[in-house]
């Protein structure tokens, strides 16, 4: 009994040191600096530990996508990397490895192909919806849906079909980014306006917009609720902007507003 | 003995090889030698007084803290930013580096300051800003873009100034002319001016003129101008209801045809162009900074478009008693563009300038944000003001009477872009300032140039948006990347809720960008 505890022992402490070793090459990735980042994983490519060796195989090809100069046949053994982990396991390098297949697909390679992203990140969300790669998935397939995936199809219906993806939601930060995107997508097509002050106003209620984004979100409820002639709205996102943002320039033209709206009507 | 012109022209290269050896090894040794930490500083405003001012901070600086040197490295902003992204990619670049969010760059070279913004500048103590965040100790609250990059989502760099065009004037020659040192305060008054210097010159057989101007100082003025004339344009492009329109938004919107050149208000807004260039020296658009500054100094103009960072320059070269004014824009109640024009015309955020970065790959982190801290106290920020005549940004820190004057003056209307800059990229830019010869020429007019730039803008706008959505994806690239290693750094039980992409509005706007770049001009994506 005594042995197998120092077997398991020792074991979890070999473990845990070669996990260590990987920690250099996600910290030089986290910098930018991929070619030292390359350097570790590839040492520890073929760890007798397969977990080890799973992880560094996932920075390797992550790391990949940012070796300078990033070349399409880089960007191809990434993806025949990622392909390999996303197809030979559930753990988290497989996950991760499925969001990077959507990106590669989205975004890296020199044709983007909107269908390939689109598959990738499906079957990640149906296969792992809580996981944070399914969870920042859903915004990114958003996109493919709302500005690539077909064209032909009226943005209108691309929207409505982007906004069954909210079910999918499962933490403040996905949901918070599908109703943004939405929202950005009604102005971008020239949309009646109306129908994007549910989405911005749970954009502000979730919470979980930078700053910069949310000033901008408050303005925009103000402005929509003015014109829909919700004067007392209205005023709350004036005042919760100004209050949040006093040294904005567009404070002038707010207050302009704000009195236009506190004068008794005829 | 005779040396012959090769023999001499050897030794003297030899002489010199020997000597620059000596200055490297001095300078090499003395850091090896020394007990001290060394940073270097490097920036581009070799304008009077700027230089001296950051050599006063410096050895203020290490008055208090012997134990590190600090070196500035000034360098001509013409050969600036190759020189930075040389040092960079060479891995010598400077600990601190004047540089600006447009640039390429920024997230490879420099690291991000966030943690060090949120705390107090201890260089405060004793002051009313003790105990305060860094980063509200700024008078914008560090909300410039530089300061905080919104495509990296982080607080990068530090200020040292804010400015905006002011027209200053020869108080004498003013006098001399109309009997008073009182400056026009309007749009007709400065029209009149204008006319009555020219009147005076004329009788006076003086080569005189109204206002000194040049190829570079003009353009503030001149977007100025336009835009007090294009609120109602504007307003009109404002479909994202943020009653605000980013250079991008300009941009898409005049390639979907929203609007162009011969739209009435920016119509309007060349005739007055037309009728400001002709207060200047007819040839200005062609004359450099310095000329401009010469004509002024020399007393044949009574007035001159002075950027704030020439303040501090200006007061040191000229022999005349000098005052500042902002150009009086026309308002609603002008009797010839009452009609578009709407005013007053805010000039914009007070946001920051002269921003400082950290290098990311700096040996000596601490010592650099300690610095950079100082110079930014209300101790530093005041050695900065008094020698460089610069407007200081630290919050309770009093410019002089006569930099006040350079203050922007935040309260009106603004929509942040303007048309004569449609996407703040160099090609729709320079082509447009390149034909503003047609108008603005003594020979030309707003119909020449309207007829000039209508087959032409829409393909360098193009181009410009293009730079955008290769900009936008790389970041994207580049981001995607650090965000896995986020994700592997962190405890399972304290991973974000998401990933830490670029955010989703940064990539929404790429491909937003990227598809009316993709349609057919004047149509809807």
């Amino acid at each position: 009994m005594k042995t197998l505890r120092f077997i398991v022992v020792l074991g979890f402490a070999a473990f845990v040191a070669a996990g260590a070793e990987l920690t250099p090459g996600w910290q030089a990735l986290a910098n930018y600096r991929a070619e030292e980042a390359l350097k570790v994983f590839d040492g520890l490519l073929d760890d007798p530990n397969p977990a080890v060796a799973r992880e560094a195989r996932f920075g390797h090809a992550v790391a990949l996508l940012d070796r300078q100069p990033v070349s399409d046949s880089q960007v191809a053994e990434a993806r025949r990397m990622f392909t390999e982990l996303a197809g030979s396991g559930t753990d988290d390098f497989a996950q991760g490895a499925r969001f990077y297949l959507g990106r590669i697909a989205q975004h890296h390679q020199l044709q983007p192909d909107p269908a390939e992203a689109a598959r990738q990140y499906r079957q990640l969300i149906a296969e792992h919806a809580d996981s944070i790669w399914a969870q920042s998935a859903l915004s990114r397939l958003a996109l493919v849906m709302i500005y690539d995936l077909d064209p032909a199809v009226p943005p209108a219906t691309r929207i409505a079909e982007v906004e069954k993806l909210l079910a999918d939601a499962k933490t403040p930060s996905a949901e918070s980014e599908l109703h943004l995107a939405i929202a950005s997508a009604i102005f971008f097509y020239r949309l009646p306006s109306a129908p994007a002050l549910p989405h911005l106003l749970a954009v502000v209620q979730l919470g979980r917009v930078e700053w910069t984004v949310r000033s901008e979100v408050l303005v925009q409820l103000a402005e929509l609720s003015r014109q829909a002639a919700r004067k007392a709205d209205a005023l709350k996102y004036y005042h919760m902007f100004l209050k949040e943002n006093p040294l904005d320039p567009r404070e002038y033209i707010i207050h302009e507003r704000m009195k236009g709206l506190e004068q008794p009507a005829g | 003995m005779k040396f012959s012109q090769k023999t001499a022209g050897l030794v003297l290269l030899g002489t010199a090889y020997l000597l620059s050896t000596f200055l490297v090894l001095r300078r090499s040794t003395e850091e090896v030698r020394s007990d001290r930490v060394t940073i270097r500083i490097c920036q581009w405003q070799l304008e009077l007084g700027v230089r001296d001012a950051i050599d006063a901070i410096i050895h203020r600086y290490e008055q208090l803290n012997p134990r590190v040197h600090v070196i500035q490295i000034a360098v001509p902003d013409s050969a600036y930013l190759p020189w930075v992204q040389t040092q960079m990619v060479g891995g010598t670049g400077p600990d601190i580096v004047e540089y600006s969010f447009p640039w390429p760059d920024t997230a490879r070279n420099f690291q991000p300051i966030d943690a060090d913004v949120m705390q107090p500048n201890p260089y405060n103590k004793g002051t009313p800003l003790e105990g305060i965040a860094w980063k509200d100790t700024f008078i914008d609250g560090m909300i410039s873009p530089d300061n905080f990059v919104q495509s990296l989502n982080a607080y990068y760099s530090v200020s040292m100034s804010v400015g905006v065009p002011r027209i200053a004037y020869n108080r004498q020659l003013l006098k001399a002319i109309t009997g008073s040192e009182e400056p026009p305060h309007t749009y007709r008054e400065i029209v009149t001016l204008a006319d009555r210097i020219k009147a005076y010159a004329q009788v006076h057989n003086l080569k005189l003129v109204p206002l000194a101007n040049s190829q570079l100082t003009h353009r503030g003025l001149t977007d100025g101008l336009m835009s007090s004339m294009c609120f109602y344009m504007m307003q009109r492009l404002d479909v994202r209801h943020r009653l605000k329109i980013d250079p991008a938004d300009l941009g898409m919107s005049y390639l979907r045809g929203d609007w162009s050149y011969d739209s009435p208000e920016v119509v309007e807004g060349l005739k007055v162009l037309k009728e400001y260039s002709a207060m200047c020296p007819p040839a200005f658009l062609q004359r450099l900074r310095e000329t401009a500054l010469i004509d002024f100094v020399a007393g044949r103009a009574v007035m001159i478009v002075a950027p704030a960072f020439e303040a501090g320059s200006l007061k040191q070269v000229v022999s005349f008693p000098i005052g500042a004014f902002r150009f009086p824009y026309p308002q609603h109640d002008d009797p010839v563009y009452g009609r578009y024009a709407k005013g007053p015309v805010s000039e914009g955020q007070i946001t920051t300038g002269m921003p400082f970065y950290l290098n990311r790959a700096t040996r000596h982190r601490a010592e650099a944000i300690d610095f950079m801290r100082f110079m930014t106290s209300q101790e530093g920020s005041t050695i900065f003001t008094r020698l460089s005549n610069w407007m200081p940004v630290t919050i309770g820190v009093k410019a002089t009477d006569y930099v006040a004057q350079f203050m922007p003056q935040p309260e009106g209307y603004t929509w942040y872009a303007g048309v004569t800059d449609p996407c703040q990229h160099v090609d729709s830019r320079e082509y447009l300032f390149t034909e503003m010869g047609a108008l603005m020429n003594p020979d030309g007019s707003v119909d020449a140039f309207r007829q000039a730039v209508r087959g032409g803008l829409g393909a360098r706008i193009r181009d410009d948006l293009r730079r955008d959505v290769i900009a936008g994806l790389l970041n994207i690239e580049r981001e995607d990347v650090a965000a896995a290693a986020v994700v592997e750094l962190t405890p399972a039980a304290r991973r974000p809720e998401t990933l830490r992409l670029v955010t989703v509005s940064n990539e929404i706007r790429t491909y937003q960008i990227r598809n009316v770049v993709a349609a057919t001009p004047g149509a809807t994506p």
